[in-house]
């Protein structure tokens, strides 16, 4: 802009005359849209250079030539055509990973035709299929909720359950082989469940179902220690109308039990009195049942204490997360195992408060993985 | 008549002490050795194979250490493909000559009977009878608390035998990949930075299994363009966690995971910021941009005033 009047300037004419004209304001509107518009776009560029962490996977695939572990690679489908993996004809294509994209294949209808096992004689008709490992879960969890599977405790994938809190969730194109399988879920306060570990032989092209899977409720309690007398909240959530079962332990053995029923939303409360009970250390836990039929486990314990005054809870610490970033996964592992064994360890580090970073440390991580 | 009933309270006293083992044992968890092969000819190699059996209890952690007569045997490989063990606190090594040490974690337990944990691949090196023993073994609940369980263990006994006639015994038919072409899993290395760890300096971390004979080895390459190819002596040799040498995260970071069969996986992490030398583009760019805007409207508005003054 400056540039711009220094210009004009230079030829003579005075501000007067140049702001009098009507297409010199249309000019200079014009030259303010530019600036404008690029102002606009510098967010665009400023977000290129924030986090974004996408992860391909290049196992050699990407140079248009097969190589060992790829069915093809681009236009290279190693002379492979839908004929000769057992379709009646159509195209086969690639898919980005270097697997097969078979879904342009036709096999015979009429079910004569084709190679036995690889057609596909479903209800979808007449696409030819090649072995698939696959590995099915389904159960309940709690309305709306998000499901986390981990595949040998890493995040495989993610589902959200239906109103009636039921989840299917599911991977595929994995070997076959052992795998701990793993799932959890979040309520609507983000609170997690205790993890359901599955341990699962999975054989290469079959697909594996594990149903009937009742994720445990949620727990929280509004205070850490509650004044002889007063009232703690015991809330949080499971399938709607379901039997909550709250188990209190205290004086190492003693139980108290109670029965709720959780709301439409899956949501459950009990205001525990502490009236009759004496003063020390207490710890609650949850499960939950559908008509005496499906059974949760027990949810994660939660310590609280009766004593002499109202300690609320402000916010609940996620055991293990080291880096804070509000999961136990990988790097924390990695965090604590770079203090295995050495000395002037950090004080945050060492759950087990035992002075050192041993096995003990790693077992409690380990239990409030999220992956 | 004395001495019967002396009898009689030792056997009643001796099936009871059986009884109070039975019934510890039910509850305690179990680390067992099994090998298909107890007796082996001179110079001839064996499998042995460690498992955990949890019993009733869930168990997310386990260490210990394999003791073995390093006179009558020599490790030659440890297989760890397949393990129940998601990650690896010790990868089981030779912690000297006669001992492999190991500890792990299974997040959120394991119950199970047989669990594999790995296997050692053994060479008789001399003749005589030995016993491969499991010692200083831990089992930890998964209770939050680390609670140690009891364990029992099961040792395994062996005879090495003259040397055998039969010559195709003595290959190493063991340490062949047996038909494992599955790559190791995919994963997803993170990057990350730890005030407490390398200066402040962000590493990478990964961690991959192998359903065949295991991971052998992981390597990383940096490059701040995306590689379609990456030579074989580019690559560095790494552990996790991993010091990143381009510390202003504007490289493509490769981390290769090859198992014992040579299968390889390649997994590509993007910049976490954009590359100096492309801001610089970019800001090259705009500016031309806004010059090229700004000459051609005092162009057309020259011609413009031009036109009206006249």
């Amino acid at each position: 802009m400056i540039l711009f009047t220094l210009f004009l300037r230079k030829k003579n004419f005075n501000s007067k005359k140049i702001i009098s004209f009507c297409s010199l304001r249309k000019g200079l509107f014009l030259i303010f849209l530019s600036f404008f518009l690029i102002i606009l776009s510098l967010p665009l560029f400023a977000a290129l250079e924030k986090n974004y962490n996408v992860i391909a996977t290049i196992p050699g695939c990407g140079d248009e030539v097969v190589k060992k572990n790829e069915h093809c690679d681009g236009p290279d489908l190693g002379g492979q055509t839908c004929i000769s993996l057992g379709g009646t004809g159509g195209t086969l294509n690639c898919n980005a990973n270097c697997t097969f994209n078979i879904f342009g294949c036709t096999t015979a209808s009429s079910g004569g035709g084709g190679s036995g096992n690889n057609i596909d004689r479903g209800s979808g008709g007449d696409y030819y299929s090649p072995p698939v490992t696959v590995i099915v879960f389904s159960g309940r969890a709690y309305p709306k909720s998000t499901v986390t599977l981990l595949k040998d405790g890493q995040i495989a994938t993610t589902a959200i359950a239906d109103f009636n809190a039921n989840f299917q969730i599911s991977i595929s194109n994995f070997f076959g082989g052992n795998y701990i399988f793993s799932l959890y879920s979040e309520d609507k306060d983000n609170q997690r469940s205790n993890v359901l570990t599955y341990p699962t032989g999975v054989v290469t092209g079959a697909t594996t179902s594990i149903s009937n899977i009742f994720i445990s409720p949620t727990i929280a309690v509004d205070k850490s220690e509650v004044k002889q007398g007063s009232d703690i909240i015991v809330s949080g959530q499971s399938a709607p109308q379901a039997d909550i079962i709250i188990l209190i332990t205290y004086d190492k053995g003693k139980e108290f039990f109670v029965k709720v029923i959780s709301n439409k939303d899956g949501t459950y409360s009990y205001n525990f009195n502490t009236l009759l009970f004496k003063q020390g250390n207490y710890s609650v836990k949850t499960k939950a049942l559908i008509n005496n039929q499906l059974e949760s486990d027990w949810s994660y314990p939660i310590d609280f204490k009766i004593g002499i005054k109202n300690i609320f809870v402000k916010q609940a610490v996620i055991i293990g997360d080291f880096n804070k970033d509000g999961r136990v996964n990988l790097v924390d592992f990695s965090i604590i195992a770079y203090w295995y064994k050495r000395p002037f360890l950090p004080t945050d580090i060492d759950l087990s408060s035992n002075g050192q970073i041993d096995i003990v440390d790693f077992s409690i991580m380990a239990y409030y993985w999220t992956g | 008549m004395i001495k019967t009933q002396k009898f009689k309270i030792l056997f009643i006293l001796f099936m009871f002490s059986f009884l109070l083992f039975d019934i510890f044992a039910a509850n305690a968890a179990e680390v067992f050795l099994e090998s298909k092969k107890q007796q082996v000819a001179l110079e001839e190699q064996f499998i042995v194979d460690v498992f955990l059996n949890t019993t009733e209890e869930s168990i997310n952690a386990v260490e210990g250490k394999i003791f073995f007569p390093d006179n009558f045997l020599e490790v030659k490989e440890i297989q760890d493909g397949n393990s129940i063990i998601n990650f690896w606190v010790e990868k089981p090594f030779l912690n000297s000559k006669s001992n492999i040490s190991y500890a792990g974690i299974i997040p959120g337990g394991y119950k199970e009977t047989k669990g594999f944990l790995f296997s050692i691949v053994f060479q008789a090196k001399a003749n005589g009878n030995g016993i491969i023993e499991i010692r200083d073994v831990k089992s930890l609940l998964n209770d939050g608390k680390g609670t140690l369980t009891k364990t029992i263990v099961k040792n395994l006994e062996f005879k090495v035998q003259n040397l055998s006639k039969d010559p195709a015994i003595l290959k190493n038919y063991i340490l062949t990949p047996q038909e494992d072409k599955d790559l190791p899993e995919d994963f997803k290395p993170e990057i990350a930075q730890n005030p407490t760890m390398f200066n402040k300096k962000w590493f990478i971390v990964f961690s991959t299994q192998d359903k065949g004979l295991g991971i052998a080895d992981y390597a990383i390459y940096e490059s701040r363009k995306i590689e379609k190819q990456i030579a074989a002596d580019a690559w560095e040799k790494a552990t996790s966690p991993y010091v990143l040498k381009d510390q202003d995260l504007e490289s493509f970071i490769y981390v290769k995971a090859i198992d014992k069969a040579g299968n390889e996986r390649i997994v590509v992490t993007d910049p976490k910021y954009l590359l100096k030398q492309h801001k610089t583009w970019l800001n090259l760019i705009i500016i031309a941009i806004v010059l090229v805007i700004v000459f051609i409207a005092s162009k057309i508005l020259w011609k413009k005033y031009i036109k009206s003054y006249k």
